[in-house]
């Protein structure tokens, strides 16, 4: 048993739970307490390996078993066999289909072509020209995340695992992370009106245990651990896979670039990020945008309000 | 793991992803264009009000305790606004437990809330008929008032979103429009107050006529960045109309009606106010662009 959890074991036998705020005065100041600040750990991360995901949708259940999360509503996405459609405030994991299967025209359209089942040889011989990629998606946890920054209760923050973590007991539902997530990620929850996400699992992470989709992927394409040897796992993953001549194979968000810092989930892909729904080159808005945004708008306010004093002095024309 | 079939690349045109908008739209709505037609309304009001009041105090001294009630009515409008549209509303305090400038939110909050004390003072004393007290509050105030100008643009075009993250304009457009609108506004209490035949009229009817044409080019500018970003909600034509919709009643027609002089200047005032709404409900719903989204 860890440290964290004997100490948490002790306050609640000991009846130290936490308060909550009770009636509306104490709420209106329950967000300005501030808790302990955690003990350092080492920085984690996910490594994904889209080429090895069967599509099985095991991360996307232990995902929502664990977090007890409420079941969407299943239907068919009409352009693939995903029923579970995207991440929301309710599913913080979801694995994409991304199905290529050949057009077929003429009477036998929407058909796959039969195979000769006479001829294993036959089968074995036919070029391939079906592809279905999956890819289990979540959180990013950037590692200098546009939703903190726009975050103006200070209720999402990082974690001593360096994952991004939302206080929802702090989250006002103003939608600034929404707005500012340039994966699609977070989404305000229609049950509370606070933004939710993937957590990675704080909970199990200080009980010492793996998140639970890591824990229950049947094939390992979900990795965990710490942030270096995911990287280095990742790259050696990279070079086997291209030496058997998925040359399009690339990793994504492993290395920072001018315009976004790295992340502490990265992939393996085999074809383009947009392929994957992924935006090719993500931009965090505070790094490119914020400042020059803000200093065109002061430029021009400082005419607007020039113009005024100056025909103010002069009366006018 | 079989061997690759297809060149890499290949995917991005049969991908149901490829052509799926990879954000989420935040729930920014109605509410939200109401919310910043009233900031932009009481901030401006009140910037040319008080830039009146410290530059020529004798031409706006009997309208501006009247202004500056209306520009307090206003943001307190505006922040209830702010506050029904968070999904949770009784945490509206839970903005003030940090300050955060890489926040635009954060910038707006606490520039909207000492704006708001500061300016229910400013009526207070302008009220009681203290001018010189007046008249240092209210360039207090200005500080404030600024930062609340100046965050609500970037608010949107400092995001992910379709539409708001091309437009490197937009910010300058919402404050360009504040002083605008805060113009036309001061202008109608003028000629309401049966001032408009003099000079501070005259000056805030020439600089409103400066701020149209202002107005225009950061339109243009604006539109010509987004049409790349946004293929537009209800097709390209819809969305030209409303563009040249809020060019001509918002500011050609003003325009001309301003140069006419001040026959028919509350009628131009009412019309960049009237078109001020429609300006911002196409800016704010820029990002629902009618993109495939899961049904």
């Amino acid at each position: 048993m860890t440290r964290d959890v004997q100490d948490a074991v002790t306050a609640l036998s000991q009846g130290e739970r936490p308060e909550p705020p009770r009636g509306p005065i104490a709420g209106l100041f329950y967000g300005f307490a501030r808790g302990a600040r955690p003990v350092d750990e080492p920085a984690c991360a996910f490594f994904t390996d889209t080429s090895i995901c069967i599509g099985c949708k095991a991360c996307e259940v232990a995902c929502k078993q664990w977090n007890q999360l409420p079941v969407d509503d299943v239907r068919w996405s009409g352009d693939s066999y995903d029923n579970t459609f995207e991440l929301s405030a309710t599913s913080w994991r979801h694995v994409k289909f991304i199905e290529d299967f050949p057009a077929i025209a003429g009477p036998a359209a929407g058909a796959l072509p039969a195979p000769a089942l006479d001829d294993i040889e036959a089968i074995l011989a036919e070029p391939r020209t079906a592809r279905w990629l999956m890819l289990s998606d979540q959180c990013k946890h950037c590692d200098d995340a546009p939703c903190h920054d726009a975050c103006p209760s200070g209720a999402i923050v990082y974690t001593e695992y360096e994952g991004v973590f939302i206080q929802s007991d702090i989250c006002v539902g103003c939608s600034s992370c929404v707005a500012a997530c340039p994966f699609g990620v977070i989404t305000r929850s229609e049950i509370d009106g606070h933004a939710h996400k993937c957590t990675m699992c704080l909970d199990r992470l200080r009980d010492g245990l793996p998140p639970a989709c890591a824990q229950a992927c049947p094939t390992g394409s979900i990795a965990f651990g710490e942030h270096r040897e995911m990287k280095e796992q990742a790259r050696e993953r990279l070079l086997a896979v291209r030496e058997r001549g998925y040359d399009g194979a690339r990793l994504y968000g492993d290395e920072p670039s001018s315009a976004y810092t790295e992340l502490h989930n990265m992939y393996l892909l085999l074809d383009e990020p947009q392929a994957y729904g992924l935006p090719e080159q993500p931009v965090s808005p505070r790094l490119v945008r914020l400042t020059g945004d803000y200093l065109r708008a002061g430029a021009v306010l400082a005419v607007a309000v020039a113009v005024v004093v100056v025909l103010l002095l002069t009366g006018g024309f | 793991m079989v061997a690759p079939a297809k060149a890499a690349g290949a995917l991005l045109a049969t991908s149901p992803y490829a052509s799926r908008r990879q954000t989420k739209v935040p729930g920014w709505a109605g509410l939200t264009a109401w919310d910043v037609l009233f900031n932009n309304l009481s901030l401006g009001l009140f910037l040319v009000t008080a830039l009146g009041m410290l530059v020529r105090p004798a031409w706006f001294a009997s309208t501006a305790t009247a202004a500056y009630i209306v520009a307090f009515v206003l943001v307190l409008v505006d922040l209830s606004l702010l506050v029904v549209d968070l999904g949770d509303p009784p945490r509206f305090t839970h903005m003030l437990r940090v300050a955060k400038r890489e926040s635009p939110m954060s910038v707006g909050t606490w520039s909207l809330s000492g704006y708001a004390a500061l300016l229910f003072l400013v009526c207070i004393v302008s009220v009681a008929g203290w001018e010189d007290v007046t008249r240092v509050l209210a360039a207090v105030t200005l500080i404030p008032a600024a930062g609340g100008v100046l965050y609500k643009g970037v608010l949107f075009s400092a995001t992910s979103q379709a539409g708001w993250r091309a437009s490197r304009w937009l910010g300058a457009l919402m404050a360009e429009s504040a002083v605008l609108v805060g113009a036309a506004l001061l202008l109608a209490i003028l000629v309401l107050s049966h001032q408009g035949g003099g000079e501070g009229a005259s000056a805030v009817r020439a600089a409103l006529a400066v701020l149209l044409v202002l107005q225009a080019v950061l339109l243009i500018a604006t539109a010509l960045e987004v049409r790349r970003d946004v293929p537009g909600r209800y097709g390209p034509l819809a969305g030209l109309v409303v563009w040249i919709g809020v060019l001509a009643v918002g500011i050609v027609v003003p325009l001309e009606l301003l140069l006419l002089g001040n026959l028919f200047q509350i009628v131009a005032a009412l019309l960049v106010v009237a078109a001020a709404p429609v300006l911002r409900y196409a800016l704010v719903f820029l990002p629902r662009d009618g993109r495939k989204e899961p049904s």
